[in-house]
């Protein structure tokens, strides 16, 4: 009998990185994954003590199975994650305290930066908060046609068949950026000579790039927006409906990097699903 | 055959062995001391050279001398260097050695016959005793050499070091005198008789004695023994067939009395195998052997030759005219599909891996076989089966580039002779290293045939390895095709495949011969009909090393041109088969060899601009139908389906002028396509309200308008397509591709025909179009070029594009009254012409609203459209999308943002008719708000730019035209090449750099080479005389007509000159002006 993939989401006790839990149910019950529950603490203590200390109810959780690590918060969740083969982390991108000015906490941050999996993350003051029940049935993925993007594709792909979405694929023109450059690179194309058989050839090619092997497995759709990625992001999420925006990256969060994922983290309203190019 | 000296010019001799002209020899064994060269002192490097060459193209060459090989290897094998030196062997010490070279060039000993100490004792008794009989009987000195490998030296003469081997004759003399003086009467024979009898007597089995008049020789070896090597280890372990290999030597023939040193190369036990001997002979030659004579200057020559043959069947050497693609990147599959397509304008076969991938897109597509899937879809490109289908299978496992390991993966595209190579080292998970090369082509040469020659060597390993090649029906062609059918057959071999196109039920029949060459291992074959697919499958068991081939034969045909298409492709494929690869392939690549010759495009830069412009006319070539009426060049041609192989104004405006001026043939039948489709053009002008002929802007194989209604955006809005409903200067644009060609050729048939039926049907349209208000003439409600301003009122392009029309169709109608008043007439009533309308459209032509210059020389594009939003395109960079899609589609539409060259192509096409000054102050205008979001832009920008000296501009145009396929960052190709953008790049050059203009009365030239470009050198054809352009960047102009009759060129700006075909003609550059050619 095939073993239960594991997700994992990682609890301090305080009740900001508690609204993850919602999500972290979801994701177990669409996937059919077994939910690890990690809270990194020195001292063991009971499972009771522990519900209690996590503000979790035994009943709501169900078959979840809750962990107990000593050590480094960062360097004990991304361990255990990898111990268990986790197939994905939810996490709330702050603790015990929250400052919209941070875009996540420490934690959070090494975390997200430290994950070869993939990380879905919950903004705690986010209007559609992921409940236990949730059922997200489109992803919405941007994208900007370099290497490490399209390289990205193919477990965005397999995230969300294993999620049950769909995908629409955003490609943002972009002012005042080059276009990328490396051989196979799939940005947009300067030419459209005639847009009303260029743009579908564009859009098939460009799904092709990202699918290497084989068609993806989930209903795709590729659309194009102009201007600045995040404001085009956002308003492309509520247009579409989307539930989910999962983007691919280089697992970076210094100055200067990963502007898309920041502006994102900062604002959107979606949980925001991050994999390691 | 009578002796000749050396002395002898070969230059001036025929070559008298034919084979070597026409056949791939694949081992060419030759002596050395005598035949490749004089002696063992004299310098080789010319021989060494043609060698090389033969290496270069993996013929083994192998050395047989009785020489040892320190000898060898310092005359000749120590200078060549490289991996090919692997094909090079030395067969030395007469048969006792043979020595080949490894990776790093160095010398291996492969075979050494060792002597037994018996052996060696044996051979110094029988030479001893030899030297003691003569002595005994005579008073003769002789001498014995010992240190030689499995022989001894008796030397009869030792006074006479090195005798020549032109000196046999003197020596021969020396050596009787010699001995019968000292008393052996019995002389040179004799004393050969007596190393005969005591190596019998002393119990020397199977010796080999020989003479070179100076020595007898007692030998273990002798040259049989290197032969024997060769047909052992490189013939049936190669799997080379006994007919590919050439031995050449100088002595087959007796010596005086004796077998020459060559004689033992000479076997009748292998048939097949050719000989050919350079040497006097002066007793004629075993029969079998061909004697040429001519010493080694005959042998270089031979070599030449046959270096000659494997350049025409190889690839190309010149790098310009080679596209390489490295590796395998999934990634860039497709673009590679599009950029590496064969064809040959009928048919177009995109550069697929023979074994088709997920990543695969492949197709073969033909001109003018569409298919209709629904009554709500246009005519779309029917996909044929796939033909370069192939699967190469080592113990039932297939090879794939996705499993095991790519040691060696290369394609490349000989744009010179139409070829695509594929060359892929493969390791398998076992560790099995199998080479596989392939070279297909669509036939120039029959554009009903393609070929597929496939090459396996498995590396290091034996085992069984079978191939299946066939016809497949792909998912796409399954879509485009219904009722099909397919057969595979034995007796006589033949498999095929047929279709009925979904929709508009043209048949399209594919039939495969394939033939494996004579070898040492004899496969067995099956036809087999499986699936989708029918395929020839090939099974060997196969020796590490050993060569497998298959030639494959497609024969395509389609009820378009035959009523029974079964028939026709069936007898062909096995015609094919018949006439061969080799016949196949060399009749292509002349073929191509004369396109070339008329299309050349030379520049004085470096490769990679070469390969630029080598790639637009390689694409052009193939993309042309000279036969076909019906069909025209679709805006993808036939490297990809993304335009549906839909025609577009393209084809007039930026890929005829290409062939008006180099094959002419192809112009004419894509213009007579615009006339067959002239129905259609009639009832669309009707449909909307107007006369003549509407053209439309889409049109498949009836000229039908296949424009959608509607697109989908990419931000997913749903828009009207307003192309197929406003863009009419589509009319002038056909009309305009009919006055080019009239102007270049005078077909005048042609005209009469059917261009001016074309000419006139179009004025009508415009006739009919124009609106009448306070007396000019306007054309409201169109879209020009520019598609980012829809449904604008005079657009200038189309204002003045209708009046030419007009104007040349006015003009027709006075000129063949005069000239063909008969025929005007029957045409007027064919078409129910009035005589008054011509008269009308001379009116609207000098009436018709184009005042849209303004005071500071910048032309209006439309009414109305300096009151737009002015957007300067530069403040847009770098950008990573057309302009359109980052401001949107609304704020395009209203800002003076244009899409491609609509002023600019209008000043261009009719400079003659604006003051220079109106089209630079145009030209930098929009230039600063073009965005540039067609592919047809760039070379118009740079074309204009180029004949107003603005050198940057045009090189930065010219650039970014040249790479619109090339570049790798866009997946732009991937649904076929941008023709139309090649086109424009060959005008750019020719008309922009070059300067050229044609006009009725003649050619006219003014060259503004960039700094970059410091030669420019192509070929013309006007009226049928072919006139040579060289032009030296700030120097002079050199042309040279060939053909009869008379023509003017002259400098632009100046009169025209009459030029007589043969005669040389200078034009040079002095004080910053061109002068008169002198």
């Amino acid at each position: 009998m095939a073993k239960k993939p594991a997700v994992v989401v990682p609890l301090d006790g305080s009740e900001i990185a508690l609204k993850a839990l919602g999500a972290a149910q979801a994701v177990a019950k669409i996937m059919d994954a077994i939910l690890h529950v990690v809270h990194v603490a020195e001292g063991k203590i009971s499972e009771d003590r522990l519900l209690e200390r996590l503000k979790i109810d035994r009943l709501e959780v169900g078959t979840c199975l809750l962990k107990q690590i000593a050590g480094n918060p960062v360097e004990a969740v991304l361990g255990f994650a990898t111990d268990i083969r986790a197939k994905m982390i939810i996490l709330s991108t702050h603790g015990w305290t929250y400052n919209r000015a941070h875009l996540l906490g420490a934690t959070g941050t090494g975390i997200l930066q430290g994950a070869a999996i993939p990380v879905l993350a919950v903004r705690p003051d986010m209007k559609k908060m992921p409940h236990p029940d949730w059922q997200p049935k489109k992803m919405l993925c941007p994208i900007n046609g370099s290497l490490s993007a399209i390289a990205g594709m193919k477990e965005i792909f397999e995230l969300a068949g294993s999620l049950g979405t769909s995908v629409d694929v955003l490609n943002v023109a972009v002012h005042g950026e080059k276009r990328p450059t490396g051989i196979g690179t799939m940005a947009t194309s300067e030419y459209q000579d005639y847009p009303h058989r260029d743009i579908q050839a564009w859009a098939e090619e460009f799904i092709r790039r990202c699918c290497n092997s084989k068609p993806p497995s989930v209903e795709t759709k590729m659309f194009q927006r102009a201007g600045d990625p995040v404001k085009a992001i956002l308003a492309f999420s509520e247009e579409h409906k989307a539930d989910l925006i999962a983007l691919t990256w280089q697992g970076q969060l210094e100055p200067g990097r990963a502007k898309t994922v920041k502006g994102l983290l900062k604002v959107t309203e979606l949980p925001v699903l991050v994999t390691k190019t | 055959m009578p002796e000749r000296s050396n002395e002898e010019s070969t230059t001036k001799r025929e070559v008298s062995f034919p084979l070597i002209k026409k056949h791939l020899f694949k081992i060419i064994a030759f002596d050395w001391d005598g035949t490749a060269v004089k002696n063992r002192s004299v310098d080789a490097s010319v021989v060494t050279e043609t060698i090389e060459g033969l290496l270069k193209f993996d013929v083994l060459m192998v050395v047989v001398t009785g020489t040892n090989f320190q000898n060898i290897d310092r005359q000749f094998s120590r200078h060549i260097f490289g991996p090919h030196k692997q094909s090079l062997f030395v067969c030395a010490n007469r048969g006792s050695e043979v020595f080949g070279f490894d990776e790093r060039f160095r010398p291996v000993l492969l075979f050494r016959r060792e002597a037994t100490e018996d052996e060696n004792r044996l051979l110094d008794k029988v030479a001893e005793a030899t030297k003691e009989a003569i002595e005994h009987q005579s008073s003769a000195t002789i001498e014995i050499v010992y240190d030689r490998l499995n022989r001894r030296k008796i030397d009869l003469i030792p006074e006479w070091q090195n005798p020549q081997k032109s000196e046999i004759g003197k020596l021969e003399s020396a050596v009787q005198d010699r001995l019968r003086k000292a008393g052996f009467k019995k002389g040179l024979k004799g004393a050969f008789g007596l190393a005969v009898d005591d190596a019998k007597k002393l119990g020397l089995t199977d010796a080999r004695i020989t003479s070179d008049v100076k020595h007898i020789e007692v030998g273990l070896t002798d040259k049989s023994d290197s032969i024997r090597w060769i047909t052992t280890n490189l013939t049936k372990k190669r799997n080379i067939p006994f007919t590919d290999i050439l031995i050449l030597g100088d002595e087959f023939g007796p010596m005086a009395g004796f077998e020459g040193s060559d004689y033992r190369m000479y076997t009748a036990e292998e048939p097949g195998i050719s000989y050919i001997s350079v040497g006097k002979e002066p007793n004629g030659v075993p029969p079998g052997v061909n004697h040429v004579g001519g010493g080694p200057d005959y042998f270089v020559r031979l070599m030449g030759e046959q270096l000659g043959v494997h350049r025409k069947f190889s690839l190309t050497e010149e790098p310009s005219f080679l596209l390489v693609e490295k590796g395998f990147n999934p990634l860039r599959e497709r673009e590679i599909e599009s950029l590496f397509t064969v064809s040959n304008g009928y048919l177009g076969t995109r550069g697929s891996l023979e074994e088709e991938r997920y990543q695969s897109d492949p197709a073969t597509l033909i001109a003018g076989v569409y298919c209709k899937r629904n009554q709500d879809l246009g005519e779309e490109f029917a996909v044929a089966p796939e033909w370069l289908f192939t699967e190469v299978y080592v113990d039932d496992k297939p090879l794939s580039l996705t499993d095991g390991k790519i040691l060696e993966h290369k394609i490349t595209l000989d744009m010179r002779k139409g070829l695509v190579h594929r060359r892929w080292r493969h390791q398998d998970e076992s560790g099995r290293v199998t080479l596989l090369t392939f070279l297909r082509f669509a036939s120039l040469a029959d554009p009903h045939a393609a070929c597929l020659k496939i090459n396996i060597v498995p590396e290091n390993y034996t085992g069984r390895i079978y191939v299946r090649t066939g016809l497949r029906f792909t998912n796409k062609s399954r879509r485009s095709f219904e009722s099909l059918r397919m057969d595979a057959r034995d007796h006589p071999n033949l498999v095929w495949v047929a279709g009925k196109a979904a929709g508009t039920g043209v048949t399209v029949v594919e039939a495969q011969a394939t033939t494996v060459p004579e070898g040492f291992v004899a496969p067995e074959h099956l036809a087999k009909n499986e699936k989708s697919a029918v395929f020839d499958e090939w099974t060997w068991r196969v020796n590490m090393g050993q060569r497998l081939e298959i030639h494959k034969f497609v024969a395509l045909f389609t009820s378009r041109e035959t009523a029974r298409p079964e028939d026709k492709a069936r007898r062909h494929a096995r015609h094919l088969a018949d006439k061969g690869f080799d016949v196949m392939l060399l009749e292509h690549a002349q073929e191509w060899d004369e396109r070339w010759a008329n299309a050349y495009l030379v520049i004085d830069s470096d490769t990679r601009t070469q390969r630029w412009l080598n790639f637009a006319i390689y694409h052009l070539i193939s993309a042309g139908n000279p036969s076909d009426e019906k069909v025209s060049i679709s805006a993808r041609s036939l490297t990809g389906t993304v335009y549906e192989g839909h025609i577009f104004w393209d084809t007039e405006i930026y890929i005829l002028p290409f062939f008006s001026l180099t094959f002419p043939d192809v112009a004419r039948a894509a213009l007579m396509y615009r006339y067959h489709t002239l129905p259609e053009a009639r009832r669309k002008a009707q449909k909307m309200g107007f006369k003549g002929a509407l053209y439309a802007w889409e049109s498949a194989s009836t000229g039908e308008e296949m424009t959608p209604e509607v697109i989908v955006t990419s931000n997913g809005k749903i828009l009207p397509v307003g192309s197929g409903k406003l863009e009419h200067h589509i009319s002038a644009a056909v009309a305009r591709g009919v006055w080019l060609y009239w102007t270049t050729s005078r077909d005048t048939h042609f005209m009469l025909e059917a261009g001016a039926e074309i000419i006139f049907e179009t004025a009508r349209f415009w006739a009919s179009r124009v609106t009448k208000r306070n007396g000019r003439y306007h054309i409201e409600h169109v879209e020009g070029p520019d598609e980012y301003h829809e449904d604008v009122n005079d657009d200038f392009y189309t204002n003045v594009m209708a009046a030419w029309n007009l104007e040349r169709a006015s003009e027709l109608d006075a000129h063949l009254l005069q000239t063909h008043p008969g025929k005007l007439v029957a045409l007027r009533d064919k078409i129910g012409l009035d005589d008054s309308e011509p008269e009308q459209w001379r009116n609207i032509s000098a009436n018709i609203y184009a005042d849209m210059t303004r005071q500071d020389g910048v032309v209006e594009q439309f009414e109305g459209y300096f009151k737009l939003e002015d957007i300067d395109v530069r403040d847009y960079e770098p950008r990573t999308a057309p302009l359109d899609v980052l401001l949107g589609h609304e704020r395009a539409q209203t800002s003076q943002v244009v899409k491609q060259g609509d002023v600019v192509m209008a000043l261009y096409l009719l400079e003659d008719r604006f003051r220079e000054e109106i089209i630079r102050n145009s030209f930098e205008y929009y230039d600063r708000r073009t965005g540039h979001g067609s592919s047809l832009s760039p070379s118009i920008y740079g074309l204009v730019a180029a004949r107003l000296g603005l050198e940057n501009a045009a090189w930065k145009y010219f650039e970014k035209t040249a790479q619109i396929d090339l570049a790798d960052n866009m997946g732009n190709a991937a649904g076929g090449v941008h023709i139309a953008a090649l086109g424009g790049l060959w005008q750019q050059v020719v008309l922009g750099f070059g300067g050229v203009r044609v006009a009725d009365k003649g050619v006219y030239i003014h060259p503004k080479l960039p700094h970059e470009l410091k030669r420019l050198d192509f070929s013309l054809l006007w009226r049928g005389i072919r006139l040579h352009f060289k032009v030296i960047r700030g120097e002079k102009i050199d042309i040279i007509a060939r053909g009869k009759g008379g023509l003017k060129v002259g400098i632009f700006g100046k009169s025209l000159q009459p030029i007589i075909p043969g005669k040389h003609y200078v034009a040079l550059w002095k004080h910053n002006a061109w002068s008169k050619f002198k």
